[in-house]
């Protein structure tokens, strides 16, 4: 065992610094989900891009530079140390696209891919409908093949970066006599597309992006099915693995509200109660950074150990603990948004407060986990399904 | 980076868990409970055998100089079959203490013996009050302010405590005035030593939560209630999937710790006492879980649970318990800034 990094990553780590020192922007951008903003993120996406550096570890062919797990981890972790701008394109560079990459055929990927990378495309996911979040395969948004196109009617609800999105992933029932995780297609809908409808909804602490997104008569052209019509369940399952999954830069991001927390206790004044609390946290935290390496030396050994159930669950749990306690020690002062008002996006760490109470919920809320970590790895009996 | 621990530390530990699986099985601990020593000569030839007591002691003083990441599945061993014996002062402390802080005359004097295994060490960090294994040790090193000292057991005074773990046997142990020596290097060691037991203390007790989670979840899959076998209720599962992640995370740090403390690297004190604090939240919580999901049975002496559950409270307390450790990091956090 041997837990520094080599001297080749090593060098990787400093080129980005140093790209990243010298190019990254220098203040903090307008939100993404208003007019200036969206420039400014733009321009970001676009230095990145022409720099190489928008999605190292996709494969050279498609605009990547096909690097491996740890040089990924790396630019993450230094992504995040960094505190750069969210990415624009977060779900496809995340889930969408290595989904395609993974079941896609040569034609699509060389269809879909690059428009994630240059940001010409925005994607969401959609999975969850209003009778279908954590029951997934409760799906009854209909694709209907009709010839070389698919119709699609229904719904879609809790869509992230839905109202900025051009592109959506999704999961629509093509057997409509189907039930459960069969008869569910994956499929690739271009959101400009007559038919679509996109209405903001909020979300509770105030940052936008957030859309309901309903279909009337969608015209899709099957060739934009991942996989097989009908596998949609197992395509699906390969893109929320990645949504639960690996860490990208959440350890470091970790760390540093760790760091804001033990600011905040020095500055009110540390009692011993704080202190103790505060060396609580910084233990787990400290233990999701392995699990981030853990995660990461499954992946680049290609064993494919399943952590994922484990990292999101427990994840979600220590940020939250972390930034409860950061409340705790402000008091009264932690309800003071600094420069943004309550009806305005929320600033810093309250913001990031309610956002981690929310990661308990997505990504499969932590209950689900639970079954999961439960049947899979421990083997105990299913829950029953209706 | 390499993450894995090695094939020779692997099959070590593949060694240990063979033999230990063969002589601490739960009848075995249960005849020792009443024996007066409550030690098994064969478990401690086979740890003598396999050359464990001298893995941490340097090459000069005949050992393998090793570190403690080549220990730390064996450590996780002890906890997995509940071996009575003070594996982790025997093994680690007590040979890391002699190695760091001795002189040379004294390294000379202790260690070969420990390494050939005609010596056993016991450590006492934190009082004299409760020192394990005294009774079969030779020597023992104990901690006095900042200073480490060594002193041959046989010219002290050692009384038996009445514990509630029945396997451990603990001694109130008295130096005579001038019996014991300083050891010189107590000021640079002393961290190291303490380093190493909340590492080496982190390993063993991921294995002894790992095993009541596994027997918990082996009786959830039999036990029966309402026509179904309980493992199938959701808060009978959710209860062992908590417990089973934080495990998992757990010994991701504790794997860590063992590397970076065996490694000598800055971070070292602060991932060995990390990796001691996950590691005892972990074990809180199987041990809850556990007796909770067994219902009434656990509760019984005649179940073999209790072995565990035991010595896993027994040692939440021994190597610095959960407020003492958290209080360190919150300190060495808030010093970083
Ligand atoms: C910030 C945020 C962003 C999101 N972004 C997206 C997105 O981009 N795309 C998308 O498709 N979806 C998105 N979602 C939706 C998200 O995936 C769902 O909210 C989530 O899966 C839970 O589904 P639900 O809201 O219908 O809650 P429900 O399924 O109704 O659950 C309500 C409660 O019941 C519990 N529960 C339900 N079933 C069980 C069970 N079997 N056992 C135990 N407890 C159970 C849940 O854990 C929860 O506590 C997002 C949600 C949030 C909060």
């Amino acid at each position: 065992m041997d837990l520094t990094f080599t001297p080749e990553q090593q060098t990787f780590r400093r080129e980005l610094q140093e790209w990243f020192t010298e190019h990254g922007p220098k203040g903090r951008l307008d939100s993404p989900y208003s007019e200036p903003g969206y420039s400014q993120h733009l321009e970001w996406e676009h230095a990145l891009h022409e720099a190489g550096w928008a999605a190292p570890s996709w494969p050279s062919e498609v605009g990547g530079q096909g690097v491996d797990a740890w040089a990924e981890l790396i630019y993450d972790e230094e992504y995040a140390r960094f505190r750069l701008p969210e990415r624009l394109n977060k779900m496809g560079l995340i889930h969408g696209g290595p989904t395609v990459m993974a079941h896609g055929t040569e034609q699509q990927k060389s269809e879909w891919l690059p428009g994630i990378l240059t940001c010409e495309d925005i994607w969401c996911q959609g999975f969850s409908e209003p009778g279908a979040g954590s029951d997934l395969a409760a799906v009854r948004t209909t694709g209907r093949i009709k010839g070389d196109a698919m119709i699609v009617d229904g719904q879609k609800i809790w869509t992230s970066q839905g109202i900025i999105a051009t592109t959506m992933f999704a999961l629509v029932r093509t057997d409509p006599e189907s039930r459960g995780h069969r008869g569910l297609t994956f499929v690739i809908i271009d959101l400009r597309s007559p038919g679509v409808e996109i209405r903001p909804l909020g979300q509770l602490h105030g940052n936008p992006g957030f859309a309901e997104v309903f279909f009337s008569g969608v015209e899709v052209p099957v060739a934009n099915v991942i996989g097989e019509v009908g596998d949609g369940w197992h395509v699906a399952s390969t893109s929320l693995a990645l949504e639960r999954g690996t860490a990208r830069g959440s350890h470091t991001r970790m760390e540093q509200a760790l760091v804001d927390l033990a600011r905040d206790t020095a500055a009110t004044g540390a009692s011993g109660a704080s202190v103790r609390r505060l060396g609580e946290l910084a233990a787990w935290v400290a233990a999701y950074e392995q699990a981030a390496y853990a995660s990461t030396h499954e992946i680049a050994t290609g064993r494919g150990k399943d952590y994922a159930s484990v990292i999101k669950m427990l994840g979600t749990q220590i940020l939250t603990a972390v930034h409860e306690e950061n409340l705790e020690v402000l008091g009264a002062d932690a309800e003071v948004m600094a420069d943004h008002g309550p009806n305005a996006e929320m600033y810093g760490m309250r913001r990031n407060y309610w956002h981690g109470r929310g990661a308990e919920i997505y990504a499969g809320s932590n209950e689900i986990q639970r079954n999961i970590i439960a049947e899979r790895q421990l083997g105990l009996p299913k829950e029953p399904r209706g | 980076m390499k993450i894995a621990f090695e094939p020779e530390q692997q099959a070590l530990a593949a060694g240990f868990e063979r033999a230990v699986g063969a002589l601490a099985k739960p009848e075995a601990l249960r005849a020792l409970w009443d024996d007066e020593t409550g030690r098994s000569p064969k478990l401690w030839e086979a740890v003598v055998g396999m050359g464990l007591p001298a893995i941490l002691v340097p090459e000069d003083c005949g050992g393998f100089g090793g570190g403690l990441v080549d220990l730390a599945l064996v450590l996780e061993s002890v906890g997995r079959h509940a071996v009575p014996d003070a594996l982790l002062e025997a093994l680690v402390t007590g040979p890391v203490a002699l190695a760091r802080a001795g002189s040379p005359e004294q390294r000379e004097r202790w260690l070969s013996g420990i390494a050939d295994g005609s010596q056993r060490v016991t450590v006492a960090l934190r009082g004299l009050a409760s020192v394990p294994d005294a009774h079969v040790s030779d020597l023992l090193v104990y901690r006095q302010g900042d200073d480490l000292l060594v002193v041959d057991l046989e010219g002290c005074t050692v009384t038996r405590q009445t514990v509630m773990d029945p396997s451990r046997r603990q001694f109130a142990v008295e130096v005579p005035e001038g019996a014991a020596e300083v050891l010189p290097g107590s000021a640079g060691a002393l961290d190291i030593v303490l380093a190493h037991e909340a590492a080496g203390s982190a390993s063993v007790l991921i294995g002894l939560s790992q095993r009541m989670i596994d027997d918990t979840v082996a009786y959830a899959k039999v036990r029966e209630q309402f026509g179904r076998v309980i493992g199938s209720f959701q808060a009978v599962k959710h209860q062992l999937a908590d417990a089973t992640a934080r495990i998992q995370m757990a010994s991701f740090q504790v794997h860590a710790a063992a590397a970076k403390v065996a490694g000598d690297a800055d971070d070292a004190r602060f991932a060995a006492l990390a990796a001691r604090q996950v590691a005892l939240d972990a074990a809180f919580e199987a041990n809850r879980a556990a007796l909770q999901l067994h219902g009434g049975i656990g509760f019984t002496w005649e179940h073999d649970l209790q072995i565990w559950l035991k010595r896993g409270k027994a040692l939440e307390q021994a190597h610095g318990n959960r407020g003492e450790i958290a209080d360190e990091i919150g300190a060495a956090v808030l010093a970083r800034l």
